[in-house]
């Protein structure tokens, strides 16, 4: 070994559920056995009704498993007090709803809870704390701020902030990224990642965001329809197949080559098509997403596109239009292989 | 910085305190010359009738009048950030109907019960009637914390609660039809609301009361902020969810309760005050919010009880009709204002 790895936490045949009104039992997940690492950005992801969010909040110990346990370092999660669990892990909820006039600080100094003393009187170590968590999270400029001022980016990396400030080793987080733009959800990830790497935690996050979790994560848990886990890298899911398994359908299917998904196209008829220059690429795309089959090599379809360097050509049975715009192409092409 | 500048600001308000409580002593329906006034004060007077008016009927008033504005508010500002509701307080949701009921069940039911009750009340008197409004109050805050855990809606919470107060007068007036004509006077005398019911021998009853209640609001600063983030990342951040409920529970009903056994149900103070607050200091911080509350509560009904006496005259305005002219708008602002609910809560 180069290096030991803390563990900070191991479930047990955890068994994930809930109970409905009527006192039956709705099983999400059975027999679990998996810990998280120090040092390790860990991306949950399934379908929804997977059992996401009742994994997360079983692991935070907010709710109890239907069977099996949770331990964090060598003690059970059940058996630790709101103030022991909440000094060994952090939780980011999706369910943000702050009220009132609070500030960015003020949010962030809540992490340090189990710190201050019966008032929550800052001293000098907390408040390096926060300062130091929010800069990690990039809001350094923030502290002042109104937290209903912030966008929902900035509002989530304050509530990671205030994980930090805890101290926690193990950090968990229940879709930070929804509701967020793309370079936001990015954003996101990396930095949970970058925590992981820089300042050792155990982080794991439950995510819809597939690509960027396959990759950014150093572990991926799936969870599968069959109520079982399937534990790997990234790399090793991706061509495992199981991504295609439970997330294709009709519609959209994984592709191991390029690890990502795309839509299954009805194709409407073929063209052949010839040209050069830039635009060359462009139109390949586009005719696949209006469901015109290319045929790059064979000459003999009926319709026949020329790219040329900035216009487009479409040969009908010899007859010849021209044009200028990429859509007006798609607009004729569109009625015309139909025919 | 900013936090030295809040803490002079508030040390600051106990001025307009003290201004309006020598107010509030100088005014009423008996006119005292200013300089006579002064000397009653400081001991120098011989005019035994001035004496007493300031001593036995104006200065427990005033103080009545403090500590409602003050317990009303506090208990408010609990319930707001218990419930996470911008129009909680002791009134809309019926913690003090239920004090009410607890009352006029002590206070009438002798009618019913002769017998029983004339042994109660040759028991505990004041105290008994201070004991049944706790009783009645916490006993509505206990259902509505459990019906909060079902319906997390706003405005049906406060439905609820004003179906409870809507229960609570409804078992009133069928108490009251029981009741000898003598005993309803008295209770709907009191329904009123008065400040002026308290003497020595009461507020020696209510202060301890009501300052053990702040004594817990005190110690609930924390774990009220950290419910600023809802009752879940609460949880997760280390609070002990259900001991601060039922703190919260405890202490706002011993204040409420003990409250309007002496003074009748106030309304509207226990609602406007923390949002005044709030929007006076620009934080929902308890540490802030909580102070200010008490000493804006104190100053506002201290107004309302000066203007209720109108000076000069024998004539005294109910209090609550005071307190319903300056805190139904502010309700109304709060509900138009629904749309910035975050920014006004």
């Amino acid at each position: 070994m180069f290096a030991d790895h803390h563990t900070h936490l191991v479930t047990e045949n955890l068994y994930l559920g809930y109970y409905n009104k009527e006192g039956r039992l709705y099983l999400l997940q059975k027999d679990m056995n998996e810990s998280l690492v120090e040092g390790e950005l860990v991306c949950l992801i399934g379908p929804n009704g997977s059992g996401k969010s009742t994994l997360i909040r079983t692991i935070a110990g907010l709710q109890k498993p239907v069977g099996g346990k949770v331990f964090i370092g060598s003690r059970e999660i059940n058996q630790l007090t709101n103030t022991e669990k909440s000094k060994h892990l952090s939780i980011v909820l999706t369910d943000n709803a702050v009220m009132g006039n609070i500030t960015v600080s003020e949010i962030v100094a809540l992490g340090r809870y189990n710190y201050t003393n019966w008032i929550g009187t800052l001293e000098k170590e907390d408040r390096r704390k926060i300062s130091e968590s929010l800069k990690k999270v990039g809001l350094r400029e923030f502290e002042n701020r109104k937290f209903d001022t912030l966008s929902d980016g900035e509002k989530q990396r304050v509530f990671i902030a205030k994980g930090l400030a805890s101290d926690a080793p193990v950090m968990l987080l229940d879709e930070p990224t929804s509701h967020l733009d793309i370079p936001n959800k990015a954003g996101i990830l990396s930095l949970l990642r970058n925590l992981a790497y820089r300042s050792n935690r155990a982080v794991l996050v439950a995510t819809h965001e597939l690509d960027l979790a396959l990759k950014l994560a150093d572990a991926i848990w799936f969870l599968l329809p069959d109520k079982s886990i399937f534990k790997s890298t990234p790399e090793e899911l991706i061509f495992s197949g199981k991504l295609n398994e439970v997330f294709g359908n009709e519609l959209v299917s994984f592709h191991a080559n390029s690890g990502t998904f795309s839509m299954n196209t009805e194709y409407i008829g073929s063209v052949s098509l010839k040209g050069e220059g830039k635009f060359l690429e462009i139109t390949v795309r586009a005719l696949d997403r209006i469901g015109v089959k290319v045929n790059l090599r064979s000459p003999d379809d009926p319709v026949k596109v020329y790219v040329d360097n900035d216009r487009w050509i479409i040969d009908w049975k010899g007859k010849k239009s021209e044009s200028f715009f990429l859509v007006e192409t798609c607009r004729i092409l569109r009625k015309v292989v139909k025919k | 910085m900013r936090n030295r500048i809040t803490t002079i600001v508030l040390l600051a308000l106990i001025i307009p305190i003290v201004v309006l409580l020598l107010l509030d002593l100088w005014l009423g329906s008996v006119y005292i010359p200013v300089d006579h006034f002064f000397d009653i004060l400081t001991g120098k007077s011989d005019n035994t009738g001035w004496n007493y008016i300031v001593f036995y009927l104006r200065l427990p008033r005033a103080i009545t009048a403090i500590i409602t504005g003050a317990g009303l508010s506090v208990a408010g500002l609990m319930m707001q950030t218990l419930f996470r509701n911008p129009l909680a307080g002791p009134f809309v949701l019926g913690i003090s109907s239920g004090a009410s009921l607890g009352v006029a069940v002590f206070v009438m039911s002798s009618s019913i019960i002769t017998f029983f009750n004339m042994e109660i009340g040759y028991f505990f008197g004041a105290g008994g009637q201070v004991v049944a409004s706790i009783f009645g109050s916490s006993l509505v805050f206990l259902l509505i914390i459990a019906i909060s855990s079902k319906i997390r809606d706003t405005i049906s919470l406060l439905i609820v609660g004003i179906m409870f107060g809507s229960l609570a007068t409804a078992i009133v007036s069928i108490l009251q039809y029981f009741s000898e004509p003598e005993l309803v006077q008295k209770f709907v005398i009191w329904t009123l609301g008065s400040l002026s019911s308290t003497g020595w021998e009461q507020l020696g009853l209510m202060i301890p009361l009501v300052c053990s209640g702040f004594v817990a609001a005190v110690f609930l600063i924390k774990p009220m902020n950290a419910l600023l983030l809802g009752e879940e990342n609460a949880k997760a951040t280390g609070v002990r969810i259900e001991r601060v409920k039922y703190l919260i529970l405890i202490s706002s009903s011993l204040i409420t309760g003990s409250l309007v056994a002496f003074t009748g149900p106030i309304a509207f103070i226990g609602l406007s005050v923390p949002h005044i607050v709030r929007l006076l200091f620009g934080t929902s911080n308890h540490r802030i919010v909580l102070p200010g509350s008490i000493l804006l509560g104190s100053m506002l009904v201290t107004i309302c009880d000066i203007l209720s006496q109108i000076p000069g005259h024998s004539m005294v305005l109910p209090i609550n009709a005071i307190t319903a002219l300056f805190g139904a708008p502010v309700v109304i602002w709060i509900i138009i204002g629904r749309k910035n609910r975050k920014i006004a809560f």
